[in-house]
């Protein structure tokens, strides 16, 4: 009996400890199943015969085995009885712990013994939750710890909503050991089996206001988008901050946009011309081919680009050409010539905007390679 | 059993269940919508949707070649591209549809409507302006990506992500045709 006893009040210390540390920080419940648990349940019955002793006067209650309840309806009884602890003065005569911590470690101890007999791993935190409500609605809500715990549980009672009633029924026959956890856990925990919500956790030290909740989860949300924008956009990890980012992003966006300008331009300028090649000009349609040129020649006046010198040059192209098809037994020195201007043209595609010059610079004389190849 | 359930939600009922009504129909779309979108993004990499892009935009062009005036013929293959593009997105992101629905007649509207107003108070403005860097900077983003200026920060972001990756494998699709068609096409 004695060593019982002993072994009884080292398990309240315990309890009251981890209460009483909980209520320093904000709240962090985690299952945990140790060897309290073990001790707990030897001691459970001497523990429950210690609350009947000092329900005091007229509570004669019959406290069951928490185990007893497992079937039953008459858990929220059980539940209650020591949660209205507090309420009848339990605690100065138990002299254990401040009215709350003891409602407290009384489920709490309650709920270790169920610990071991139902499975825990899911239902942890809406069993938390479960036990908050009820302690919630028995005691009150004056109280710090409550509120404190009402908030979490308002926050995670969305997901419970969502698990579906057979589950919270479950849910009701345990109960949970809160205990305190490093801050590992993190954030957004686990998501359930049916991720209706987004599940948030709260930090340490972070307010548990459901609306700073579901604002941490947006912000949260946008950094990560970031991030990916981050991955996306070269040059830009060294750069902080959201206004410095969009900078960035939006000098890209644009340089891309003018890539894509430029490059339709030079297909458009090319396609021209390869239309006329597949189509093996004769010699008649040679004015034909010198009209649609000075179209093209337009084209980089209308873009804008900064290659005005382009445009004599071009024209001397086109006057190169036009001598050079007037002798058509020259193809040997075209070719060479051709050759160098190929592999010029494959060199300078590498489109960047610094070389606006030379790539406009090939494309006459990609027109006149092909130019001359259909011409053979 | 029963007994119990109805007990545990006496005065949080209303509550969470109208919170969980309000937020449960965004997030369901949010988690399927995430899950595509990831994968939205990636697809733009791959050298497969590259060619299927440049095969498309090749015979686009070929089509339009034939309805083509000289003097358009730049905007109307940046045009063709851009519309090749927006297909190739399947309709999944919302600057592709921008992209899809558009008329050749709205881009001429545009200079008009930001003429008019700024003539119309300028003293109101000062008083109001607090000067959020980041809204500004949000609004001109909005105003690149097609069909995107009235959208929130996080689908703005979302959006942007995608058009860019869209984008940089445009420029290399139409970099590989230049290179194509330089270097002699379909002789």
């Amino acid at each position: 009996m004695l060593h019982r006893l002993e072994s009884l009040e080292s398990c309240t210390y315990d309890g009251m400890d981890m209460t009483t540390r909980l209520k320093r920080k904000q709240q962090y419940y985690v299952v945990q199943n140790n060897n309290p648990v073990e001790l707990c349940a030897s001691s459970l019955p001497q523990f429950q015969g210690l609350i009947g002793n000092n329900l005091g006067s007229g509570q004669m209650v019959e406290l069951k085995r928490p185990e007893d309840f497992l079937g039953t309806d008459d858990f929220q009884e059980f539940v209650n009885l020591p949660v209205a602890g507090p309420e009848f003065g339990y605690s100065e005569k138990l002299d254990l712990a401040p009215p709350e911590a003891a409602a407290d470690y009384c489920i709490s101890w309650t709920s270790s013994c169920q610990i071991t007999t139902l499975n825990t791993a899911v239902m942890k935190e809406e069993r938390e939750d479960m036990i908050l409500e009820k302690m919630e609605s028995t005691t009150g809500s004056g109280r710090a710890s409550f509120n404190k715990r009402k908030a979490e549980a308002v926050a995670d009672h969305k997901r419970n909503k969502g698990e579906g009633e057979g589950e919270s029924e479950v849910k009701t026959k345990c109960s949970t050991e809160i205990s305190r956890n490093s801050s590992k856990e993190n954030s957004k925990a686990s998501e359930v089996q049916k991720p209706d919500y987004i599940h948030v956790r709260a930090r340490r030290g972070q307010a548990t206001d459901s609306h700073s909740l579901a604002e941490r989860a947006r912000r949260e949300k946008i950094s990560k988008k970031m991030k990916c924008l981050q991955d996306l956009v070269p040059g830009c990890n060294k750069i902080t901050g959201k206004a410095g980012m969009l900078d960035e992003i939006i000098n890209y966006v644009q340089s891309l946009q003018r890539q894509v300008e430029f490059l339709s331009m030079k297909i458009a300028a090319l396609n021209s011309s390869v239309e006329l090649s597949v189509e093996n000009l004769p010699m008649k349609e040679f004015p034909a081919y010198v009209a649609n040129f000075p179209a093209a020649a337009k084209l980089p006046e209308m873009a804008g680009l900064p290659c005005f010198e382009l445009n004599p040059l071009q024209k001397e192209s086109v006057k190169c050409m036009l001598n050079e098809s007037m002798h058509p037994p020259q193809t040997e020195g075209i070719a060479s010539a051709s050759v160098s201007i190929s592999e010029q043209s494959l060199s300078s595609s590498s489109m960047t905007q610094l070389q606006p010059f030379s790539t406009w610079n090939m494309d006459p004389q990609g027109l006149y390679n092909m130019y001359n190849m259909g011409f053979h | 059993m029963a007994s119990i359930v109805p007990r545990l939600e006496p005065a949080p009922d209303t509550c969470p269940e109208f919170k969980r009504r309000k937020r449960r129909i965004p997030n369901e779309k949010l988690a399927s919508s995430h899950s595509q979108h990831n994968q939205g993004i990636k697809r733009w990499r791959t050298q497969r949707e590259q060619h299927i892009y440049s095969s498309k935009l090749v015979q686009a062009l070929r089509r339009s070649r034939l309805t083509s005036t000289s003097s358009s013929a730049a905007r109307e293959v940046h045009d063709t591209a851009d519309r090749v593009l927006a297909v190739l997105a399947k309709g999944t992101t919302r600057w592709s549809r921008a992209v899809l629905t558009a008329r050749k007649t709205a881009r001429h509207k545009k200079a008009k409507v930001a003429a008019n107003i700024r003539l119309r108070k300028p003293a109101f403005n000062r008083e109001k302006r607090k000067k959020p860097a980041v809204q500004k900077k949000l609004k001109v983003l909005g105003r690149l990506v097609p069909g995107c200026r009235k959208l929130s920060f996080s689908n703005l972001i979302e959006e942007t992500s995608d058009y860019i990756a869209a984008l940089e494998m445009q420029v290399r699709a139409m970099t590989a045709i230049t290179e194509f068609l330089a270097a002699g096409g379909p002789a």
